[in-house]
């Protein structure tokens, strides 16, 4: 009882009411039907379908509970994690039956046919723009990790949740925000004020991009990537594919498992990830960005330490700035911490706008409560919260990461289960 | 102004919101429309460097001088298309080359139209053995004759004598290089993809005498294909006059080339090459090179006569409209007395798109007989006309979950080999239609078009118009699975076939071919 | 002739970028966003860019280096190992330098280091190895027999290809950020140092 009770615990500041709740989970519901159940309806493995059926409720019921309570941080975490999770042993297990094995050969080379990153996509413009092709062998059209497939992902992701991807749609970020929220509090504490650490990830990138350019090869991949550890990694056959090998292992358990444990920061992410910072770049393209209301905040600073990318700083608060640095990747981890409700989801660009179109109306409803005009001001009400920023960021956010997810989690579902009836995650 | 704005914002989050998932089903074409500003590719350097000489061999010429014919193992036998190489391509050197083994290279590439691995060789071709012969300083140095005596049983132009011999088979890791001195001798690394058809060998670019193909200068091919036996001279099978289980048949002389196929340069004829043997002073048939030239790029451009193209299209509106005729007099004179008659007539109301009414029809011979294939068949095909038409996604799942079921059914119920065709032809192009990048039905569309070419070519009576049509929609499926390789076997097979729709023709000219 | 280096030049520009920029861009924008100093800096890195292409070419010529008409791409490969590790010396000795000043080692640097210099160093390491469009134009220089005509087109042929460096001097415009841009070019040119002694030098000649 006490546990259901402190799963249905709702924020007030945050929370959405039942109706917007109930029609925005319709919504999500649907689309997770298509994507996640719909392929798995006409195949006549029962497991599949099972597989299928697991994954539609578990998504639906994590976006239910994070409108209904408002804990937007704690549900965005459960659905990322997870989308971490499940993401690898579907693509080794794929590996596994397409080649026999994990590691890319000169084959898969020569044919085009390794997997299309997100992360790879900094370091393919400026070759692009000087050679006219892209320096990365993957397909072109087919399958999700195709070149155009990953294109449009980024373009849409960009345009709906710009630095946000890093928070609720990356499949690697998962991995250290989960890590990074494991311990009650930091053994290492990370100064906040910090700028080199903060800006890292932007000489990462530049470093990256510019290696790139100069070896017209995906320097990232080649050398650095962690998490070549879980998907794939050119073969190990002399000293040099070893040492490449040895700083994937390296940097995984460095930077995305011991780091993040201690310090309660996500360092992959923040420092290391060109993506991430590439990502920061593009954010003013988006729609949505997170803001500060200088008038509710009461300058407790609760919010600095909270933040997982160092994205709050006394600079930020003290400073009465209405947005977080560029490294803020809309998590929501500051909303938690603010007891004035004063940071939250807006539309960006509309920096002093305050006034809500809706506010008027339900304000001039008030003044006459006849029955009538109580069902408008409800209906209007309901309308305000649909249409607010944090319902539609959170609404697109989770759809485009439920999306990509429906490529490998009922597959790694359906593996599991197979391996549990069958004795085999792998289905030749 | 600001509430205005804020509203139009607020509009357009909500409106993007929810057509997010419109665009993952729709991926497909807007990829194709990204493609069309962006034209996207790899960097070539990846697969081997751009192509830049290409050269394509009829279909069903695997006969050496004219008359050969495959030795009379189990192997060989109804296998047609084993020795039968139809595409040999040349791409630029590349020097430095980023993830590869060969840090400076030349890579060839040889596309067989059949690929058996019932010899278990390592690289999944089994039967042919290529002698690649490369002359690169033209008439300075080299040898006229081959590298084995006795063996390929051929001589070379006098203008081009060979440098350097390639030996590429399926049996050894990689392919040997020796240069026509003896002293130098190397290994090429070989990368085969038997689904493909196609073998690729790097050339590593380390003997001085090979590496001045660096400057851009002209190189000389010849490319010869033999069965591949590990007792004779060289590993190229003998030829007699009649076949037996180690050797081929049809040879005509002791002279006659132990080659099944051979790529001429344009202007010249195989059979005419290869029998220009003389017994009478003792001498093998002399072959010429392919030109390789160095910086020639591979156009996409064709360059189609816009008056015969123009032609072409009005030929295919007359085969359309006489095919309407049919249709409407299908329909005028059928009365619906029988399932025969009814299903022609449901036919023909389908091929002119009067779908309700053939629906109907359709529902009222599965009323009567649910177990009719091809009934089954073409009620899925409708069913998912009208998954394209609806904008619902749930509308739309529901549509083609649907049309899978008859169209599964079809398939299953389906007894006569003429039954199968329809179904597996219904079935393959609804899997031709639906989004790949949701579905992935293409593979199945490769299996059941090549299921229905297989089932038409078993036929007495060959319709030649069919299969061709048959062959070019499997090329499509290729196509869209990114199988460029295989779709143009699949094109080059349908242009061998001696009779073509006008619609075949018009695909096939406008792609080329 | 000299119009048809220039042409040259031109077309395979790019190419120089790719293997100029890299170095270059983090190099001067660590050290400082003045727009003067960075321009009378970026002129030496010119200069020492044609003197090693002119030194690398006289030299290569003199050994008939090019009578083949084109360069040995393994010859090549061991002389930008060479050039690969020790300017990523250089870049790591520079990026310690800006990022841990207070290090012994550091303050030794500073007392030996002066930018225009080092400028004219690191485009002169740049154009001895780099480059790929100068082994073309060189080919066709030192195959030759003249030389006052050879240097005339190789002139023709460098200005060609620097036209494509003027875009770099559009990142001063970025005022608004120029000390975290400095930040973050300094911390880049450590991590260029190592990428270049270690993985483009040290591993590739393993």
């Amino acid at each position: 009882m006490q546990a259901l009770s402190n799963l249905l615990k709702r924020d007030p500041r945050t929370k959405l009411s039942i109706t917007s709740t109930v029609i925005l989970t319709v919504l999500m519901a649907l689309n997770v039907h298509f994507f996640h159940l719909g392929s798995s309806l006409q195949d006549k493995d029962i497991i599949s379908t099972i597989a299928g059926w697991i994954m539609f409720l578990f998504l639906v019921t994590v976006f239910f509970l994070l409108l209904y309570t408002g804990n937007i941080s704690k549900y965005r975490r459960i659905f990322f994690v997870a989308s971490a999770l499940l993401f690898f042993p579907a693509f080794i297990a794929g590996m596994y039956e397409t080649f026999g094995h994990m590691y890319l050969t000169e084959e898969n080379l020569i044919e085009n046919t390794a997997s299309y990153c997100h992360i790879v996509t900094p370091m393919v413009i400026l070759p692009y723009v000087f050679t006219k092709t892209i320096i990365f062998p993957a397909r072109i059209f087919s399958s999700a990790a195709s070149i155009y497939g990953m294109l449009i992902i980024w373009l849409l992701a960009t345009l709906v949740s710009g630095k946000g991807f890093c928070s609720w749609i990356c499949f690697y970020g998962g991995w250290d925000d989960g890590i990074s929220g494991i311990r009650k509090k930091p053994l290492l504490k990370i100064d906040p004020e910090n700028k080199k650490i903060r800006y890292f990830g932007f000489a990462m990138l530049a470093f990256v991009v510019l290696a790139s350019l100069i070896t017209l090869t995906v320097m990232y991949c080649e050398w650095l990537c962690p998490f070549k550890l879980i998907t794939e990694y050119t073969q190990v056959i002399n000293l040099k594919s070893f040492i490449a090998f040895a700083i994937f292992v390296l940097t995984f358990f460095g930077l995305v498992v011991v780091l993040p444990l201690i310090t309660k920061k996500r360092f992959q992410c923040l420092t290391f990830c060109p993506f991430g910072a590439f990502q920061s770049l593009l954010d003013k393209l988006s729609l949505y960005r997170v803001r500060i209301d200088t008038e509710k905040c009461t300058q407790c600073l609760r919010c600095i330490s909270v933040c997982p990318t160092l994205a709050l700083s006394k600079e930020i608060i003290l400073g009465k700035k209405t947005k977080p640095h560029i490294t803020c990747t809309k998590c929501g981890e500051c909303f938690k911490a603010c007891s004035q409700g004063a940071i939250g989801y807006a539309f960006a660009h509309f920096e002093k706008y305050k006034k809500n179109p809706f506010e008027k109306i339900i304000s001039k409803l008030e003044n006459h409560p006849t029955l009538i005009k109580k069902i408008v001001k409800k209906i209007v009400f309901t309308v305000k919260e649909l249409l607010s920023p944090q319902s539609l960021f959170i609404f697109s956010s989770y759809t485009l990461g439920m999306i990509i997810m429906s490529a490998f989690a009922r597959s790694t579902v359906h593996r599991t289960i197979n391996l549990i009836v069958n004795g085999s995650f792998l289905f030749q | 102004m600001k509430t205005f704005f804020f509203i139009m914002i607020t509009i357009w989050a909500a409106v993007s919101a929810l057509l997010i998932p419109q665009v993952f089903i729709h991926s497909t074409f807007i990829k194709h429309q990204l493609d069309k500003v962006l034209h996207l590719e790899v960097d070539p350097a990846f697969s081997g460097g751009r192509e830049i000489a290409h050269f394509l061999d009829p279909v069903n010429d695997d006969y050496g001088e004219g008359c050969l014919s495959y030795p009379k193992h189990k192997a060989y036998t109804h296998k047609s298309g084993l020795l039968d190489l139809v595409k040999y391509s040349v791409y630029k050197p590349q020097t430095n080359a980023r993830w590869s083994s060969e840090v400076d290279y030349i890579q060839v590439s040889f596309t067989f139209a059949k690929v058996n691995n019932d010899l278990e060789s390592i690289h999944g071709f089994s039967h042919p053995i290529i002698h690649l012969y490369l002359d690169v300083d033209g008439k300075r140095g080299g040898k006229t004759e081959t590298a084995f005596s006795r063996c390929e049983l051929v001589r070379f132009d006098e203008n081009h004598p060979w440098d350097f011999l390639i030996i590429i088979h399926g049996f050894h890791k990689s392919a040997k290089i020796i240069s026509d001195d003896g002293m130098y001798q190397d290994r090429a690394t070989i990368f085969a993809d038997s689904e493909k058809k196609t073998l690729k060998v790097r050339i590593p670019l380390v003997y001085p005498k090979l590496k001045q193909i660096l400057d851009g200068r002209n190189t000389y091919h010849y490319v010869l294909v033999g069965a591949y036996d590990p007792l004779s001279k060289g590993c190229f099978m003998p030829v007699k006059a009649k076949a037996g289980l180690k050797y081929g048949g049809g040879a005509r002389s002791a002279l006659s080339p132990r080659v099944y196929d051979y790529i001429p340069p344009e202007g010249k004829d195989q059979k005419q090459l290869l029998s220009s043997y003389d017994e009478d002073n003792f001498t093998y048939a002399t072959i010429f090179p392919l030109e390789v030239t160095a910086d020639l790029y591979i156009k996409d451009e064709k360059n189609i006569d816009p008056a015969k193209l123009a032609k072409m299209k009005k030929q295919v509106e007359q085969e359309a409209k006489a095919e309407y005729a049919e249709n409407i007099i299908i329909i005028e004179s059928t009365h619906s007395t029988s399932n025969t008659e009814d299903i022609k007539l449901a036919i023909a109301l389908f091929n002119i798109q009067r779908l309700t009414e053939a629906e109907k029809l359709l529902d009222k011979i599965l009323t009567k007989n649910p177990d009719h294939a091809v009934a089954n068949a073409y009620k899925g095909v409708v069913t998912s006309q009208k998954a394209q038409l609806t904008e619902n996604i749930t509308e739309k799942i529901q549509y083609v979950e649907q049309s899978f079921v008859y169209l599964n059914r079809g398939a299953a119920l389906a007894r006569s080999d003429d039954e199968r065709i329809n179904c597996f032809i219904c079935r393959a192009e609804v899997f031709m239609a639906i989004p790949e990048d949701v579905f992935a039905k293409n593979k199945n569309a490769e299996q059941d078009l090549t299921a229905v070419i297989e089932l038409l070519e078993k036929q007495e009576q060959k319709n030649h118009r069919m299969i061709a049509d048959m062959y070019i929609k499997l090329a499509l499926c290729y196509l869209n699975q990114a199988e460029h390789d295989d779709a143009e076997i699949a094109f080059l097979k349908a242009r061998s076939q001696p009779e073509l729709s006008a619609r075949a023709m018009l695909e096939l000219v406008e792609r080329g071919y | 002739m000299i119009f048809e280096a220039l042409l040259l030049g031109l077309s395979s520009g790019t190419y120089c970028i790719i293997g100029c920029a890299p170095i270059a861009i983090p190099v001067f924008f660590s050290e400082s966003m003045n727009r003067k100093k960075n321009l009378i800096s970026g002129l030496l890195f010119f200069a020492g860019r044609l003197a090693g292409y002119l030194i690398f070419g006289a030299v290569m010529g003199a050994l008939g280096a090019f009578t083949a008409s084109y360069l040995d791409p393994a010859l090549k490969r061991t002389l930008s190992n060479y050039a690969y590790i020790i300017v990523g010396l250089l870049l790591i000795a520079s990026g310690l330098m800006y990022n841990f000043p207070r290090l012994k080692f550091c303050t030794k640097i500073k007392k030996i280091y002066k930018f225009e210099a080092w400028a004219l160093i690191y485009g002169l390491l740049t154009g001895l190895s780099f480059c790929p469009p100068f082994f073309a134009a060189a080919a066709r220089v030192y195959g030759g027999a003249d030389s006052i005509n050879g240097i005339l087109y190789f002139l023709a042929f460098f200005l060609g290809t620097s036209l494509y460096f003027l875009p770099l001097f559009g990142i001063h415009l970025i005022k608004k950020h120029a000390q975290n841009f400095m930040l973050i070019a300094r911390i880049v040119v450590l991590l260029m140092g190592v990428y270049f002694f270690l993985f483009l030098g040290i591993f590739n000649a393993l």
